[in-house]
């Protein structure tokens, strides 16, 4: 231990001294650059000037600033600045919207300038990169990204909603229709056969944590994790980095992709208030088509009829003791309600070029489609500073961002039930609203009476500190901290329990505490040389994230009343406790060139440490290699394709790393039991013993063609990536009789990810009184398990197949309907005349996107806007279809009445049968083992529609008033037959929302 | 002029990234994190007597708080094992377990009667490897834990053979080895289990005192009782005799209670070996399974073929045996455990129990021409239950006797009747009539799980 520990510090130290070699070779090496310090180093000059657009009218907030130096200083509210500069060095103007301007300074004082209005304006539009930031045109590495323009269109409670249809490569899949829920998403496919695929998210630099933290509710909210924390108004914009010139600063974490949030920030320009207000209404957008009454009742009597069994009161209460007229709807009962949504959102913002403030408070709620009061609300407090001393030498900027969300729902997600119920089920509810009980039939108002309710608390500070030591070198701080805390209460009121039962009310109580920190001192050093511009980062990073959990079983309260209090319950018990550690550290440069405007050469590595690993797995390298060619800028395409207004080639590998497994994982462990045996509390075997295990490693290569045409009207990103991912650190599923079902280790399988992305902007209509913007994105992406040397001896032998996709499924291959007997027939493979795993598993299916993308388009006529956004997946996915085999007693879809009946019936649906002999044995064979459960869940969606009018105001206070409706998801075509083709199964799907809202700007 | 700037670069400059380096460098540490609150490392464990001991008796603990296995519940062998042998009828069909249409990716089978007891047995493969290295306790402690050790592994490969036939017989905790081992012969795993057992017996504390009195853990005298079962299994009949003979003559220690509701109480003489309830608020999980909640009709009933095999007088009808209604249709309920639920404890889950060790001596003896013996031996049983004494026709009515009288006796116990029909050969011409029964179905599916994760782990024919 301590002799790595030295070895360790001696490849840090050479690291360094390398860094440094290179940082003080460019400020003493070279002659003629130490002679240009000297020279201009003290004729600084004071340069003025107002900055107007080409009609003549002053712009306030354009960027002035030194090239090659990331400070400066914006104009103010007549569009003048004043700077100091040395000369010889040149000034850039950029503003958004405006075509950027460079100005070499030798001795002129007073410049004025005007910006031309620029289409697209590559320069102006800067994305940040994590630890630095570049623009748009002088990118290395694939960053995609939406602001909170994109966002505002669409009436989400969550920003990742927003996301979806918009860029390529990211797949975002929402998981269910319930307030507060989850999304499932995945950044250019999965990297890992069984350890984490979930991004690295960051919000304004503190690492957030994305893994659900739900102890109790996951029967109605499985996966939502603590984004949904974050009010989409609150954040400036989304940058998702994707390949390894992008990701590799972000080392181990970067495997997946990275997700960076950057929140709203003050502005310049004097104090704004703004205070916008929307009322929404939401439902369930489609219904499947059930059995009514009497086909359910011809179904139920077939069924009986082909068993030859009688029906009588125990074995079918539905034939015999029910009533025989009743049709409920239950999709209408249980789900048919619409959900109200409310949202204010106000800020006041404001400063002048020196010191900038922001301070927004934000309030949402949201009813549920479920029967009685459930709903959700949040609010959220969000205030930033921002000062910059006026030599720009300091610069701070701290933000805290406060947000509290109660979520009250059912036990349980009664889609099921809606679905299932039979159509002519007894009363569930009396008069009075107490509840009857059967043993035949679940009552869903047992889950809508049985409340969960959950308190969501999100506290996130940062401040960020810099000071430039020297022209050039800055150092700077980053510290962070966010502190999670959910609390839970899921109850069983003694209303809901059968009085004829001895269960005992009781509650759970769950809490989980997430704390994390980060600390990260960096030094930068930016230099320009005639036509080279370097630009060095060297930083650490320090992080520890603890989580704690904690949940409380009391049983037998007095009165319901006293559910939510524990210290009521007769008896009291700490069902569960977990308590860990995560501690991070790392070293990370980059080393960025940039020559003639046109060559970029972009360098960055980190050397990581993280706990998760065993004491001599901690450390590992990552790094990446990014270049870029802006070939618009040589002469020879100037001068004969001058259509092609910009041109880039860039290019990029490197490795990332994955360590998305549990903590302590490495340990061979005993944990306590839950129960003491005579008084003699015990132990139980908790893990195996672990031979050493290592980091994963992700290996990226991307080449990417940027082009942009007619004055970049058009433009067009096309990028073509290829990761390959190995050492895969997965729990290898092991035989039960190991006493384990998993252990983790490192897999020698190498996973490719290949894929291709196109996004098109164009810029169809500009100028005059009508605009029209469109953007089409699409990402073919492909998984492929390269290679598994041994796949056939190990564990994975029947799961995966060298060459196939990482998706597929391997099923018993379902042939049809047997018009003879009327059953489900299989595939036997093997021909041993029996149809059983592993052998006759040989039907493949590929659980995964073919392709998807949007197409968005954004009209505006004078005071009118108009944006529309449409999202496409290919995909298979799983079949609509329901555990017990028609004939049972639950309802079906109605096209289970394509059935077989009489011999010689060529059908679909095999005969009805409520028991399990061979027809209920065929249906859960098919239902379980067999491929009968996939089919294609391709989809097209009407994702959004934003349409707005803003107007006219006469008067001085206010300075804007915008009306306007928005819609989300809105029309789907599709083939699939269930609720809905993305979150697909028996779960509530993603809502359609209509939502009206005002925007009063003052 | 060059060197002053110089100067002002390394002044300002060398503080700084010395800070730098210095925070970085010193800080390699920093990824030792403390240690997890929820465990403990294996080494530590058994570097510890006390938490040596707190492993066994976490096993204990584990089976009898299971839901499945031994702990008496649904999944339990005595349920599912029970509702295959025909001697009880789910309330709730259909059911697999009793249907025969068990498929190798039931949960119930690879959770509950498969992994279950292969985690006991890989905690006792540990504890055995550590014994091994164990330099610091006292001989006598290692060999009481060394010997606990090897009977719950016997205790386990006994059920799992008698369950699903030839399986992977682990001795080590391997899992590289163990997760690419075939099944292995009964007979090998049968010899084992002799091995293991002699061990305990040899190695086990020779009375209860040092559990409090109480039969909750296992002594010479239970792993004798259970080697004597062991050698009926393997049709070992004189060893079987003479095991179940030492256990029975521990006079004082053992007796048959004369009330049969005293039978399963936490001090019934009867019992050999007890699992004592670990749950709050609960006795035995079996009472909590059979006896139904208010009237409903959730568990499983005794079997029309089961009630009327009893003679009528059979003080056991009445005592171990009875009745609910729900209003639609009445049924009939194990009631060797009186106690659905209490905090009171007052039953204890029994596992081994004298009255099977005289049904056990019995049959030794009939099959070895000790006909007299053997009858005497049924007729105590008999005779508790106040019945009258057999007379001595043939040998074969002798045995077909005595396997009535485990029927009988032993009922909604561990699986008992299911066991004995298929290691008598009974099994066709009893469960024959049955809906989906073949011969295959006397073994239960491997769970699927096992095989696609081992190739080398093949399926029961029949699944």
């Amino acid at each position: 231990m301590q002799k790595n520990c030295v070895k360790r510090e001696r490849v840090l130290f050479i690291c360094i001294i390398l860094a440094l070699s290179i940082y003080s070779k460019a400020l003493f090496g070279a002659d003629h650059t130490t002679e240009l310090i000297n020279s201009s180093f003290y004729q600084e000059l004071s340069i003025s000037g107002t900055v107007t657009s080409d009609a003549g009218i002053p712009i306030p907030g354009v960027t002035v600033k030194i090239s090659g130096y990331s400070k400066g200083t914006l104009t103010d509210q007549d569009g003048s600045y004043t700077i100091t500069v040395q000369s010889g060095e040149s000034l850039e103007y950029a503003y958004l919207g405006f075509q950027s301007q460079i100005i070499k300074i030798i001795d002129q004082t007073l410049v004025n300038v005007q910006l031309k209005e620029s289409v697209t304006d590559l320069d102006a539009v800067t994305v940040n990169a994590g630890y630095y930031k570049v623009s748009e045109r002088e990118r290395t590495g694939n960053i995609s990204s939406i602001t909170s323009r994109e966002i505002e269109k669409q009436p989400v409670s969550n920003a990742l909603q927003a996301l979806q249809g918009r860029l390529p490569g990211i797949n975002i899949t929402q998981n269910t229709g319930v307030p507060g829920g989850g999304y499932l998403v995945n950044i250019r496919g999965l990297n890992s056969i069984s350890s984490g695929n979930d991004p690295f998210y960051i919000i304004d630099g503190v690492p957030f944590i994305s893994e659900s933290i739900i102890l109790l509710g996951n029967e109605v909210i499985s996966g939502a994790n603590p984004l949904s924390t974050i009010h989409p108004d609150d954040i400036e914009s989304i940058e998702v980095l994707k390949d390894a010139d992008a990701t590799a600063i972000y080392g181990s974490r970067g495997a997946n992709g990275v997700i960076l949030i950057t929140t709203k920030k003050g502005r310049t320009d004097g104090v704004h208030f703004e205070v916008r207000s929307m009322t929404g209404i939401g439902n369930v957008p489609r219904k499947v088509s059930l059995l009514t009454t009497s086909q359910y009742i011809e179904m139920r009597r077939e069924a009986f009829e082909n068993d030859g069994v009688v029906p009588d009161g125990i074995n079918a209460p539905d034939l015999t003791l029910w009533d025989q007229e009743k049709d409920i709807d239950w999709q209408e009962k249980l789900l048919g309600g619409n959900a109200y949504t409310h949202d204010i959102r106000t800020s006041i913002s404001g400063g002048n070029k020196n010191s900038q403030f922001s301070v927004r408070g934000n309030y949402y709620d949201e009813s549920t489609v479920y029967p009685g009061e459930k709903g959700y609300d949040r609010w959220s407090v969000n205030s930033a500073i921002n000062h910059r001393s006026d030599d720009n030498r300091f610069q701070f900027s701290a933000s805290s961002l406060f947000s509290r969300e109660t979520n009250t729902l059912p036990y349980i997600d009664v889609t099921r039930e809606a679905l299932t119920l039979p159509p002519n089920a007894p009363d569930f509810l009396n008069e009075d609203g107490t509840l009857n009980f059967y043993t035949d039939v679940s009552n869903p108002f047992v889950y809508l009476k049985q409340p969960y309710k959950s308190i969501t608390k999100n506290l996130l500070l940062n401040s960020q500190v810099s000071y430039e030591l020297l022209p050039g070198l800055s150092l700077k701080t980053g510290i962070g901290y966010n502190l999670l805390n959910r609390d839970e209460i899921q109850s069983r009121p003694g209303s809901t329990i059968d009085p004829s039962s001895t269960t005992q009310p009781s509650s759970r109580f769950g809490k989980v505490t997430s704390e994390s920190w980060i600390f990260e001192p960096q030094l930068q050093f930016v230099k320009e040389f005639q036509s080279l511009r370097l630009d060095l980062l060297l930083g650490s990073t320090f992080q520890e994230r603890t989580n704690e959990l904690q949940e409380l079983q009391a049983t037998g309260f007095s009165n319901d009343h006293f559910l939510n209090n524990p210290s009521a319950a007769a008896e009291l018990s700490i069902s569960n406790y977990d308590h860990n550690q995560y501690r991070y550290t790392a070293l990370f440069g980059r080393i960025n060139f940039k020559w003639r405007d046109r060559y970029l050469l972009n360098i960055t590595g980190r050397r990581d440490g993280s706990s998760r690993f065993g004491p001599d797995k901690q450390f590992a390298n990552f790094g990446a290699v990014g270049m870029a060619w802006i070939f618009s800028k040589e002469s020879f395409l100037n001068e004969n394709l001058d259509f092609i207004s910009f041109g880039k080639l860039r290019g990029s590998f490197g490795v990332t790393g994955n360590d998305q497994i549990g903590d302590y994982e490495y340990l061979d462990s005993y944990s306590p039991t839950t129960y003491a045996y005579n008084g003699i509390s015990g132990l139980y075997p908790s893990r195996l013993f672990n031979p050493v295990y290592g980091w994963e490693r992700n290996r990226k290569l991307e080449v990417a063609l940027e082009l942009g045409f007619l004055e970049d009207r058009i433009l067009l990103n096309s990028a073509y990536y290829r990761n390959r991912s190995d050492n895969q650190l997965v729990g290898i599923p092991l035989p039960g009789s190991t006493g384990f079902s998993t252990i983790r280790a490192n897999l020698p399988a190498e996973i490719e990810n290949t894929g291709l992305e196109f996004d098109l902007k164009v810029t169809l209509l500009h100028g005059g009184k009508f605009y029209w913007n469109s953007g089409f994105n699409i990402s073919f992406p492909k998984t492929e398990l390269l290679k598994y040397p041994g796949l056939e001896s190990s564990s994975f032998a029947n799961i995966y197949e060298e060459g196939q996709s990482l998706y597929i499924k391997r099923k018993i291959h379902l042939t049809g309907v047997n018009p003879e007997t009327g059953v489900y027939d299989f595939e036997d493979v093997d021909g041993d005349g029996m149809i059983f795993a592993p052998n006759d598993l040989q039907s493949i299916y590929e659980l995964s996107q073919d392709y998807y993308g949007g197409f968005a388009n954004s009209f505006q006529w004078g005071n009118w806007n108009l944006d529309l956004l449409f999202q496409f997946v290919k995909q298979t996915g799983v079949k609509y279809a329901h555990y017990l085999a028609p004939g049972f007693l639950y309802n079906q879809p109605s096209f289970v009445l394509d059935r077989w009946q009489h011999s010689g019936d060529v059908t679909e649906v095999q005969r009805f049968t409520q028991s399990y002999t061979d027809a209920g044995y065929a249906y859960s064979t098919a239902q379980v083992q067999s491929d009968y459960i996939y089919e294609d869940a391709s989809f097209i969606r009407w994702k959004n529609v934003n349409l707005s009018y803003r107007l006219s105001v006469k008067g001085a206070k206010i300075s804007d008033i915008r009306l306007y409706f928005q819609g989300q998801n809105l029309l789907t075509i599709t083939k699939y037959k269930g609720l809905d083709p993305e979150n697909q199964g028996f779960r509530l799907p993603p809502l359609r929302r209509f939502v009206f809202g005002i925007e009063i700007k003052i | 002029m060059k060197n002053i700037v110089q100067k002002i670069y390394f002044q300002k400059l060398t503080p700084v990234v010395f800070g730098i380096l210095l925070i970085t460098v010193g800080c390699e540490n920093f990824t030792e994190t403390e240690l997890p609150r929820t465990e403990m490392s294996t080494e530590s464990v058994f570097t510890d007597e006390k938490s040596t001991e707190a492993v066994i008796s976490g096993i204990y603990s584990r089976m009898i708080s299971s839901l499945g296995f031994a702990g008496g519940y649904f999944y339990s062998i005595t349920n599912q094992a029970g509702l295959s042998s025909g001697e009880l009828m789910s309330l709730r069909p259909p059911n697999a377990f009793q249907d025969f249409t068990l498929t190798s990716d039931d949960t119930s089978i690879s959770n509950y009667l498969w992994n279950e007891p292969y985690s006991y047995i890989y905690t006792v493969n540990n504890v055995l490897e550590a014994v091994e290295n164990d330099n610091h306790s006292t001989a006598e402690n290692r060999n009481r834990i060394s010997g606990e050790a090897h009977f719950i592994r016997a205790f386990c490969y006994f059920y799992l053979i008698n369950m699903f036939g030839d399986v992977p017989l682990h001795l080590t905790t391997d899992y590289q080895k163990n997760s690419t081992a075939s099944r292995t012969d009964t007979k090998v795993i049968y010899d084992q289990i002799i091995k293991d057992l002699l061990i305990a017996v040899a190695y086990l504390p020779e009375d209860y005192t040092i559990y409090g009195g109480e039969r909750i853990r296992p002594t010479t005298a239970v792993a004798k009782a259970f080697l004597s079962r062991v050698y009926l299994y393997t049709e070992n009949w004189n060893e079987a005799e003479r095991l179940a003979d030492e256990v029975i003559r521990m006079d004082g220690i053992y007796a048959l209670t004369e009330d049969l509701n005293q039978v399963f109480l936490k001090d019934s003489k009867e019992a050999i070996w007890q699992l004592k309830p670990v749950r709050s608020g609960l006795n035995t999980f079996e009472g909590f399974w059979f006896i139904p909640p208010g009237n409903f009709a959730v568990s499983a009933e005794i079997s029309d073929e089961l009630l009327m095999a009893f003679e009528s007088g059979d003080k056991r009808v009445d005592d171990w045996i009875n009745t609910a209604d729900n209003g639609q249709f009445s049924w009939s309920y194990p009631y060797k455990y009186k106690i659905r639920s209490g905090a009171i404890v007052s039953e204890y889950s029994v596992v081994i129990r004298l009255a099977e060790l005289l049904l056990i001596r019995a049959e030794a003896r009939a099959q070895t021409g000790k006909f007299q013996e053997s009858l005497s031996d049924v007729n105590i049983i008999r005779d508790r239950a106040g019945l009258s004494a057999l007379e001595f026709s043939t040998s074969e009515a002798l045995l077909q006797d005595i396997y009535k009288e485990r029927e009988l006796e032993l009922f909604a116990e561990w699986g008992h009747r299911w066991f004995d029909l298929k290691r008598t050969g009974r099994a066709e011409e009893v469960l024959g009539s049955r809906p989906n029964w073949n011969e295959s179905r006397q073994l239960y599916p491997i769970p699927l799980d096992e095989i696609t994760r081992n190739s080398n782990i093949s399926q029961n024919p029949g699944y």
